[in-house]
């Protein structure tokens, strides 16, 4: 066929399905839908995989449109057409718990506007939408974070979630899935600038207690579209008013679902400009300390007295802190026994946009000291502090591979089952800034950090897209006035960039590998499947599911350690599972190419002692009961 | 090479075939026009304009054009539909058309138009470059192929030519595509990144990464002298010009600024602004007189401009006229900048009685920087209030822990008039030597032996007092002054103040934040 003519027909036959004229789609910043360097750093973390010495034989997959899980996070108008550099834009959490003790984890999403969304696992990867029937949905506040935790000891999970000064809320349990509202009765109603929250027991008296983090003020009394209050249009320089401080409060657990804020009793005040925190037994005393994460300044560590409270000795451990801290987990990441710090590093990279290709190294420099408020010595990004033994930290993030761009928080688990815990950073920035990646972070022996999401699957995202919808415009209208109206006519669809905030990393389909669920800022999650079983018929793995009698039924405060063969591995049972979440879920061991356990050896928060030894099967989830209770 | 054709496309096509001449024929449309309100006065007075000439090819294509440039796309798509109906023979409008509905989102329609100007002008180079992007996209290599022709001989051409080699698998000739593409625009890195994928792919892993090094974001561009002809018909009007000349000076483009802000002027001779505009300038490129000029014929039409009479005044106080200066401060004093101006100017004048008050209001916010507190704590001492100073010195200090000049007012007042104790003073001792250990010289060296005078130690207080005494001229105004402290540390006794009377003898803290000083 002549080669006019073949193009003539191929243009008519298009033109026979040709769309409806729609508004206008402005993507801003322009590149944001076909970023030019999404290839060239695919390929530049492909080019040499044969080469790595770290296990990559699996790929993820985003089976959100299979799943069923239909829910999408939406934004208040401050992170959309309002758009202000003010904390909204942290996002919400996704948290994950066996909430009708069916077995299979189920899963939480949280959202600042439209209400929270809860999904029964019904197995295979398949979830259906209970929110309704177990009454979480919050739709008249606007959230913020979520913990699952059995804080009545009962045998199923209770459910915390925070708020953005609309007070906070608890939800008892009742056993079938379906929860009851307690905040006020439970005294857990504080109504503040609340962000992450953490159960740990730290007076080891058997019941859960709850530590909630605190921005500060960063809202106004107006309230906007939606019912949410509007932000502050400083509210990025919180920490240079001391009159916007807000203390994070520890609570107490009384017993019977009721809790008492013992925040400066217990000597834990604190005005950092905290969304985050963590538990973990850090100097090895057998009492769980706190490292309370700061945004706007020095991060605090909070060691345990025993029981009786907390002491602050933060700059003797931690003399040199990110500035902008904004997740963190605490594992075992060099299987050496003890626990190490991974904290990333948000507001740091807000100095100024790397460009993609330096994204790996640190911020060049920090803002004005006069904007720090602080001493001045901070990291210029992500912090690994390695666990020396003997009670001291050293930060090795310049050596191993930690540093990553606008990192929100991070969820670890053993990916490829090779026997160290890997990391999942969420990241981006959303509108109205570029695309940022999330990263994944294959843990290369405890030596280094591998970046991987490229390899695996997690980027590009599922058709390779980097932006959506984000809020439409009438520029001949009510917009006229908007920003990106000016010179413009008619409907405007304005395209900003895709970004994940809170993850959770969890067998979600019963199939032996790790999967990881991502809750997006302004999207639908993704559900990212791993094919790691399925590409290794014989995956060795061990889960185990802690049940405290004396001890608090979670057994949160536990340390599990796994002996086979080859090797030894550590797990804590401390329930954080990612930005913002605290998930209740088995321990999981990848045992690379162990296929027999031979000792699992369990400290129990109440001290107990207990072991198994071989034969201990593999390839399942162990139940484990406290002995002695 | 001749491809053969594939013979499951025909029935679609034959269909397509017979749709196709009801979708191409052409009717006059009737835009839905948007509302005029949205846009700048120029463009609103162009569109009404253009509204009113609808008789011919040439009204309907102006319009259309006028649409394009204010993102009125559907509206845009219409008319220039009506100009490429009027008139049959010209490729530019089915070609404005086609770019209309593709922002619109009517990829299928884009096409469609673009085809018919191709039927008009085969040889306009943008179009078929967008005609194979389009038809490569929608994975039509052959067609692709067809529509890119002589358009080839551009690095965006090379760089599609690729493209479609590698849909195609065919490495080598993308590579050498790529490549061709490259030599053409060696100033588009990004064609690094479409080599390293071309070589990955033909297993070349070093090359791949050679050519990773080299990448960057910048595409080919291409000359588009249609779409150029419609930008630069866009109405213009001051605020054009203004938004023009703002713009060049947020990328630092001062000439074209100064180009932007002269076009406005010669368009409206009163425009304040544009004057304002132009004295900046002038005043940044030390041209003072002429910048005096531009302000004065800004004052005479707008005699209460704070901007006009803040710079007027700058330019006045670096002539040496203060109270000119000061005149034109205090009919600024809206205006922030104006009232700290006129606070160091009253301050160096020796007024600090009346400088006090405004520096009072600008250290009244909570966002106040260093910098003021820094001042006001100069004004107390200057009117010998030790207490205030020391407060408002503190103040400076808690914003700015690393400005050399606050830390060395502040352990002087606190060494002599304002004591400090116990591990305040010590701390206080500890920075006077870190500052003397980053900037040795007589001031600081004098700043040190007040502290350590005040701490106790005296020998190393006469020690720093003398080698400061030695680097001061003979004749300096500050020698008594010292002479008086180094006879008070021989004695035991702590410096007697902060400075000799009547001569603070600073420096102003520096308005970009220093390094801090090596611990």
């Amino acid at each position: 066929m002549p080669a006019r003519l073949r193009t003539r027909l191929w243009l008519a036959c298009l033109l026979v399905a040709g769309p409806a004229m729609a508004a206008e789609r402005l993507p801003f910043p322009a590149d944001v839908l076909n970023p030019p360097w999404v290839e060239g750093r695919q390929l530049e973390q492909t080019l040499d995989a044969d080469s790595l010495a770290v296990a990559h034989d699996l790929q993820f997959r985003d089976q959100q449109p299979q799943s069923g899980i239909n829910f999408r996070h939406q934004v208040v108008e401050d992170a959309g057409r309002a758009y202000k550099a003010v904390h909204y834009d942290h996002g919400n959490a996704v948290v994950a718990a066996d909430v009708d003790g069916d077995g299979l984890p189920d899963l939480y999403f949280a959202t600042q506007l439209g209400g929270n969304a809860l999904y029964r696992n019904l197995g295979n990867g398949r979830f259906e939408d209970i929110t309704a029937r177990a009454g979480v949905a919050v739709a008249d506040r606007v959230s913020v974070a979520a913990a699952f935790a059995d804080t009545d000891n009962d045998g199923d999970p209770d459910l915390f979630v925070t708020t953005v000064n609309q007070g906070n809320l608890l939800f008892r349990n009742d056993g079938d899935g379906k929860f009851t509202n307690i905040s006020g009765p439970a005294g857990l109603d504080h109504r503040g600038h609340a962000s992450g929250a953490i159960f740990l027991d730290y007076d080891r008296d058997g019941l859960l207690d709850l530590f909630v983090t605190h921005v500060g003020v960063y809202t106004t009394d107006k309230i906007g579209p939606g019912g949410y209050r509007i932000g502050l249009s400083d509210g990025f320089s919180g920490q240079l008013h001391p009159d916007r401080f807000e203390t994070s409060r520890l609570y107490h657990n009384l017993g019977g679902n009721r809790f008492a804020d013992v925040t400066r009793s217990a000597g834990i005040e604190d005005n950092s400009w905290s969304g985050d925190a963590h538990a973990a037994d850090l100097n090895g005393d057998g009492w769980p300390d706190i490292y309370l994460l700061n945004m706007q300044g020095h991060d605090q560590y909070f060691e345990n007295q025993a029981g009786k409270g907390f002491k602050r000795r933060s700059r003797e451990l931690f003399p040199v802190t990110p500035w902008g801290s904004m997740g963190i987990r605490i594992a075992d990441f060099d299987n050496d026994g003890d626990p190490d710090i991974f904290v990333t590093d948000m507001h740091t990279d807000m100095v100024e946009e790397l460009p993609p290709a330096r994204e790996k190294e640190r911020m060049p420099h920090n803002y004005p000291q006069a904007f720090l408020a602080t001493d001045g010595r901070h990291m210029l990004g992500n912090a690994f502090f390695r666990n020396a033994g003997n009670g001291t930290f050293r930060d090795i993030s310049a050596e191993n591979g930690a540093e990553t761009f606008w990192p929100w928080g991070l969820s670890s688990g053993d990916l490829n089952a090779d026997g160290f815990e890997d990391v999942f950073i969420t990241g981006s920035m959303n509108y109205p800034f570029r695309y940022g990646v999330n990263s994944l972070l294959l843990n290369d022996a405890g030596k280094r950090f591998v970046d991987a999401e490229y390899l695996l699957g997690v980027e590009p995202r599922r058709d390779g897209k980097t932006a959506t919808p984000w809020f439409e415009l009438d520029c001949s209208g009510p917009d006229r006035t908007h920003e990106l109206c000016k010179n413009r006519a008619g409907a405007v669809e304005v395209w900003g960039a895709l970004g994940s905030r809170s993850s959770v990393i969890l067998d979600l389909d019963g199939d032996g590998d790790l999967d990881i669920v991502t809750n997006e800022f302004g999207s639908v999650p993704q559900v990212l499947v791993s094919d790691l079983a399925q590409r290794r018929p014989r995956l060795n793995y061990l889960a185990v599911r802690l049940e405290g009698k004396k001890s608090n039924r979670d057994g949160l405060g536990a340390r599990v350690q796994l002996e086979t063969d080859r090797g030894r591995y550590v797990r804590f049972a401390d329930g954080k599972s990612g930005y913002l979440g605290f998930s209740s879920m088995p321990l999981y061991f990848g045992l690379a190419a162990d296929e027999k356990a031979v000792r699992l050896e369990i400290t129990w928060p109440s001290g107990v002692r207990q072991s198994l030894d071989a034969p201990i099967d593999t390839r399942k989830t162990h139940r484990i009961v406290e002995a002695g209770g | 090479m001749k491809r053969a054709a594939n013979p499951h496309r025909w029935p679609a096509l034959l269909l397509a075939l017979f749709l196709a001449p009801a979708a191409v024929a052409g009717e006059l449309r009737s835009p839905e026009h948007p509302d005029p309100a949205a846009f700048d006065p120029a463009m609103r007075a162009a569109v009404a304009e253009a509204r009113g000439q609808l008789q011919d090819a040439a009204g309907w294509a102006r319009l259309g054009s006028l649409y394009l440039l204010v993102h009125a796309n559907a509206a845009a798509a219409d008319a220039l539909h009506n100009a490429a109906t009027l008139e049959p023979r010209e490729f530019r409008w089915p070609y404005l058309e086609g770019i209309a509905l593709h922002r619109a989102g009517q990829a299928a329609a884009a096409r469609h138009a673009w085809q018919s100007a191709l039927t008009r002008d085969p040889n306009y180079a943008p179009l078929r470059l967008r005609l194979a992007r389009s038809a490569l996209e929608a994975g039509h290599t052959d067609a692709a192929q067809d529509f890119l022709a002589d358009a080839r001989a551009t690095a965006t051409g090379q760089e599609l030519a690729g493209e479609i080699a590698l849909a195609r698998g065919q490495v080598k000739e993308a590579v050498t595509a790529f490549t061709r593409a490259l030599e053409l625009a060696p100033q588009a890195n990004w064609l690094h990144v479409r080599l390293a994928v071309a070589y990955g792919k033909a297993g070349d892993k070093q090359k791949a990464r050679e050519h990773l090094k080299a990448r960057g974001t910048r595409r080919p561009e291409i000359s588009d002298p249609v779409l150029e002809a419609v930008s630069a018909a866009r109405p213009r009007d001051v605020a054009s010009f203004l938004e023009e000349a703002h713009a060049a000076l947020s990328r630092n483009h001062r000439y074209s600024a100064l180009l932007a802000f002269q076009a406005a002027v010669r368009m409206d001779p009163r425009s304040v602004p544009a004057l304002l505009g132009i004295a900046g300038l002038s005043l940044g490129a030390g041209r003072k007189a002429e910048a005096l000029g531009y302000l004065q014929r800004a004052l005479e039409i707008e005699p209460g401009s704070a901007e006009a009479h803040f710079y007027a005044g700058l330019i006045q106080e670096s002539n040496g006229a203060a109270a000119r200066a000061e005149s034109h401060y205090v009919r600024a004093l809206p205006r922030e900048s104006a009232r700290y101006r006129l606070a160091r100017l009253l301050l160096r004048l020796g007024r600090a009685a009346e400088a006090l008050p405004h520096l009072e209001v600008l250290t009244a916010e909570k966002s106040a920087t260093a910098v003021r507190f820094y001042w006001l704590g100069l004004a107390h001492l200057a009117m010998g209030n030790c207490a205030g100073a020391a407060a408002a010195l503190d103040a400076a200090h808690a914003r700015d822990a690393n400005s050399g000049e606050v830390i060395a007012a502040r352990v002087r007042v606190h060494s002599s008039c304002a004591p400090l104790d116990g591990p305040a003073r010590a701390r206080l001792l500890a920075q006077a030597q870190r500052l003397y250990q980053a900037r040795p010289d007589a001031g600081d060296a004098e700043t040190l032996a007040m502290a350590l005078a005040a701490a106790g130690e005296f020998d190393k207080a006469l020690r720093y007092q003398q080698q400061a005494l030695a680097a001061t001229a003979p004749e300096a105004p500050q020698r008594p002054f010292l002479a008086a402290n180094l006879a008070r540390y021989a004695r035991g006794e702590t410096a007697i103040a902060p400075y000799e009377k009547d001569s603070l003898r600073l420096r102003p803290p520096a308005d970009q934040y220093s390094s801090p000083p090596a611990p």
